[in-house]
């Protein structure tokens, strides 16, 4: 579905991504895990082919790959109401349309029938957000590329909507790539993790093995995450 | 007698009618941290800027706010010498037009000279973790990181020398390194009581002693830490902890 070759890619005179190599499979999943400044965002500007690699090369299957992007604000046109946000991608694939469908995932989504008249500037960042993740999977998409996808989602809402997303990966055999910040979606939604750090891949290992890390900055994020301190609390 | 007390806190919108806050009563103990929980739109932020006096005034405001036994609500005086206040969004916080270095002497009311005045500054930069201060001090805001705006942030608030710290969701736009690191800072203060508001619950327990879950403008359960997350009865607070609990299970069974 998605093969990187090598890349790189200079901003001025400084490298951001260095020698980037990744496969993904159909059937399979892969998060990228990095903090800010790690280079995630271009990379993902790379793949959508918005922005040309400095060397290497990338190839995508893009029949039937649905996108969020990080910046759901701009990824929607503000002239639209969230109705016909959600019907633009029928339009331009052919595809049909089903209302059931959509009232099912507006449940599943906690959103209301009565956003679908609005527009987006009425939405508050974590339901517009909860809009482009909908919108993305209202297509039946075989390949989801999901960039910095949960930002504005409360921790309620992010279970809920990373429990929907695991479903269908199961179900309709999705194919994800996900870019993230964030060690607890990625070991939730994928089977394959690659830390990014400045730029390069120090890391990468199956999730299951994610205890065993050798590098000391994916040990760094490891530790970082806060768990619920439900354990201590007992004892 | 208690420190901080809110009593039957009520904020009703006078055009639509609307309750956005409804009958809260909260009693806050001396150099604790208590943490407010709750999903978007529960009126978390509302009720900071309720306890700053920082209300607008198509807002109709009931009930009682006392500080020992000082009603604060009007009295703004009581609010500047007592509160400081970490906010979201450290960017949108400073003035890009100025330096670190003027925006903090700014905010500290002290009469000093200006080389006292930064010698605090320094003393409190390194304390919340920042090296090569004086550069700091000399940087405008866009020059900095997000996390290094944030650690600047919480040195103003703790050069202002005031007892009670309000957070309102420090860490939600940092990455997880940074986050631990800040929660860390807040959690090893002294002498301060916090009122921190986050919708992470993980990091909410980690940090604080008491625990009030607000959900559509009510408070719906307060205990103490323990309570809230081995026993609680509040059907919405075991819905909030389970959530909690999926997104971190996947995450603790792979590093066993």
């Amino acid at each position: 579905m998605l093969k990187i070759k090598n890349l790189w890619k200079k901003y001025k005179k400084e490298f951001v991504l260095k020698e980037i190599n990744l496969n993904l499979q159909k059937n399979s999943s892969l998060a990228l895990v990095g903090e800010s400044g790690a280079g995630k965002t271009t990379l993902s500007r790379l793949i959508l082919g918005i922005d040309t690699p400095t060397k290497g090369n990338i190839n995508i299957d893009k029949n039937s790959m649905s996108v969020v992007f990080q910046d759901y604000r701009n990824s929607v046109n503000p002239l639209f109401t969230i109705i016909e946000i959600l019907k633009e991608p029928f339009g331009l694939r052919k595809i049909t349309f089903s209302n059931e469908k959509l009232e099912d995932l507006l449940k599943t989504f906690n959103l209301s029938k009565s956003l679908l008249d609005k527009y987006p500037h009425e939405l508050s960042g974590g339901q517009l957000q909860r809009v482009c993740i909908l919108r993305a999977i209202l297509t039946k998409p075989s390949f989801l590329i999901l960039d910095e996808a949960f930002s504005a989602l409360d921790v309620s809402t992010k279970s809920q909507v990373v429990t929907y997303i695991k479903s269908l990966k199961k179900e309709q055999n999705l194919t994800i790539f996900l870019i993230t910040h964030d060690l607890e979606v990625a070991t939730s939604l994928c089977e394959n993790i690659k830390i990014l750090f400045k730029g390069e891949v120090v890391e990468s290992l199956k999730t299951k093995c994610l205890g065993q890390a050798q590098n000391q900055y994916t040990k760094l994020l490891i530790d970082s995450i806060i768990p619920l301190k439900i354990k201590e609390t007992n004892e | 007698m208690r420190y901080l007390k809110i009593e039957n806190l009520s904020i009703k919108d006078n055009k639509t009618n609307e309750i956005l806050l409804d009958d809260i009563s909260i009693d806050i103990e001396e150099n604790t941290i208590l943490g407010v929980v709750g999903e978007s739109g529960s009126g978390k932020s509302l009720l900071c800027k309720t306890i700053l006096g920082l209300i607008p005034s198509n807002l109709n405001i009931e009930g009682k706010i006392t500080l020992n036994n000082k009603d604060i609500l009007n009295n703004s005086k009581i609010i500047k010498d007592n509160f400081c206040v970490i906010l979201q969004e450290a960017i949108n916080a400073f003035n890009p037009l100025y330096t670190i270095n003027y925006q903090m002497l700014e905010s500290i009311k002290t009469k000093q000279s200006k080389k006292e005045k930064l010698k605090i500054c320094i003393k409190y930069l390194r304390k919340v973790g920042l090296k090569r201060c004086s550069k700091i001090l000399k940087s405008y805001p866009h020059e900095l990181s997000g996390g290094q705006l944030q650690r600047v942030m919480i040195a103003i608030a703790l050069t202002q020398n005031r007892k009670i710290i309000i957070a309102d969701e420090p860490t939600s736009s940092l990455d997880s390194i940074n986050q631990k690191e800040i929660i860390n800072i807040l959690k090893n203060l002294k002498d301060k009581t916090i009122i921190i508001v986050s919708h992470d619950l993980a990091l909410i327990s980690h940090i604080a002693k008491d625990i009030i879950v607000l959900k559509d403008s009510k408070v719906v359960e307060k205990a103490d830490t323990k309570t809230i997350f081995t026993n609680t009865k509040n059907e919405y607070t075991k819905f909030l902890v389970s959530t909690q609990e999926n997104l971190s299970k996947e995450f603790m069974s792979c590093l066993k």
